[in-house]
């Protein structure tokens, strides 16, 4: 197989998934457990994926997913034999090859178990008017990882990349140019990521503290600054409740919240990266620390 | 019944189009970078009926302005009637560091509102 990982130049990770494409290929269209990428506007490749049931027969579950997948993408599905070029890096995955073929589109694909984390996922590539060559594709299948070997979810999208505590889960997402929002919760604690870009223009005006408040206008109080991996800091730190005061009555200290956020300025993204955490419990630091704002010694770099 | 004329002008075929700008459009910089262009637009035609009835002056257009902030005045100028949509995306992405996605959004957004007011017109390549 000729190597062609020098080409696989993008690193894509989003919500658990991550893999590596060529420099020219871009999100077409993001959803929580879907994601397609393209390259000047023609599909290149469509990444689905599943968590594991509880209970299940690896057989049956192919057998139901693959049916399912059938009906949802309206594709016929074909079984195919492992490629001879093919040789599987990671031991957790296990790849079952397949081509495809829908009303105006065929090609090739896979769909790829992880036994260590139970997660179906199935990948197919586009040739209608380019055809990819087998290496490339297998090449973008090796580079495949559904789960990280931490406790962390990395994320790298649009420019945006950082990582969460395995813990937390993606509850909302927003990217509209100029500002990407990414909601997060555990428990009851609540984690948002902010990214404003570009940060050479929205800060040639005014200060990253003014810009916060202006942006955020339910901060209370002063900032403090400090240092992290990505360069100087202001954080605020407040509590609030329903009722003003209402901390001054313990009876209802349970209805008051904790809210920390964090802003920063990341220059070799020209982004403006801001991370709040809101709270029942007291204000959760680690949390911040764990973001990629904060100093965790990261074990894996994307 | 009518039938109507199948559009098969497809998204990359917009990105190589290139845009011009309206050359009665008066530019005008400010000390604070940013640029207010001066442009003729057209009234509405109720209007136009409203002041014949009411007998007022019967010139169709009248003067508009608007102010561009820099990233507004960055992509302004690099309309030079050369350059192609995809060009210009690529060369502001990467002036400000952006995603390509992110500045193919803002670009032709930013474009798109410039053409509604007739401020750039649109030449297939």
């Amino acid at each position: 197989m000729p190597n062609q990982e020098g080409l696989l130049q993008k690193k894509f990770a989003w919500n658990g998934v991550s893999l590596r494409v060529p420099m020219s290929w871009e999100i077409d269209s993001l959803d929580k457990d879907h994601v397609i990428i393209g390259e000047d506007t023609q599909p290149r490749m469509e990444i689905k994926w599943t968590d594991s049931p509880g209970k299940f027969t690896l057989g049956k579950y192919l057998k139901n997913f693959i049916s399912q997948t059938q009906k949802k993408l309206k594709i016929k599905i074909y079984e195919r034999p492992t490629p001879c070029s093919f040789k599987k890096t990671n031991q957790d995955l296990e790849f079952f090859f397949f081509s495809w073929k829908s009303a105006s589109s065929s090609g090739r694909g896979s769909l790829i178990f992880c036994s260590h984390c139970k997660k179906l996922s199935l990948i197919r590539f586009f040739s209608k008017s380019k055809t990819l060559p087998d290496s490339l594709q297998e090449s973008i299948l090796l580079s495949y990882e559904d789960h990280s070997n931490d406790d962390h979810i990395y994320w790298r999208v649009f420019g945006l990349h950082f990582s969460t505590p395995h813990r937390f889960n993606m509850t909302d997402y927003s990217f509209k140019p100029g500002c990407y929002i990414l909601d997060f919760d555990h428990k009851k604690t609540k984690l948002t990521v902010y990214s404003w870009g570009p940060a050479s223009f929205l800060l040639s005006k005014t200060s990253i503290t003014a810009f916060a408040t202006q942006r955020l206008s339910q901060l209370e109080g002063f900032a403090k600054s400090g240092v992290c991996k990505c360069g100087d800091y202001f954080q605020w730190k407040y509590r609030y409740g329903i009722l003003k005061n209402i901390d001054t009555l313990p009876i209802l200290n349970r209805y008051s919240r904790y809210t920390v956020f964090r802003i920063c300025r990341e220059k070799t993204s020209n982004r403006i990266i801001g991370v709040m955490v809101d709270s029942r419990e007291k204000f959760e630091h680690d949390l911040i620390k764990e973001s990629f704002i904060g100093d965790i010694e990261k074990k894996k770099q994307l | 019944m009518t039938l109507r004329k199948k559009n098969n002008f497809k998204k990359n075929d917009a990105l190589l189009c290139i845009p011009e700008k309206n050359t009665t459009v008066k530019e005008n910089f400010l000390d604070s970078g940013d640029l207010i262009l001066t442009y003729q637009a057209m009234y509405k035609p109720f209007f136009l009926r409203i002041k014949k009835i009411v007998g007022q002056n019967p010139k169709k257009t009248f003067t508009r302005k608007i102010q561009l902030d820099g990233l507004g005045v960055d992509v302004w100028s690099l309309l030079d009637g050369e350059k192609n949509v995809k060009t210009i995306i690529k060369e502001f992405a990467v002036r400000h560091t952006l995603n390509y996605k992110e500045a193919e959004i803002s670009v032709t957004l930013f474009l798109r509102s410039l053409g509604e007011k007739g401020l750039i017109g649109i030449k297939e390549p």
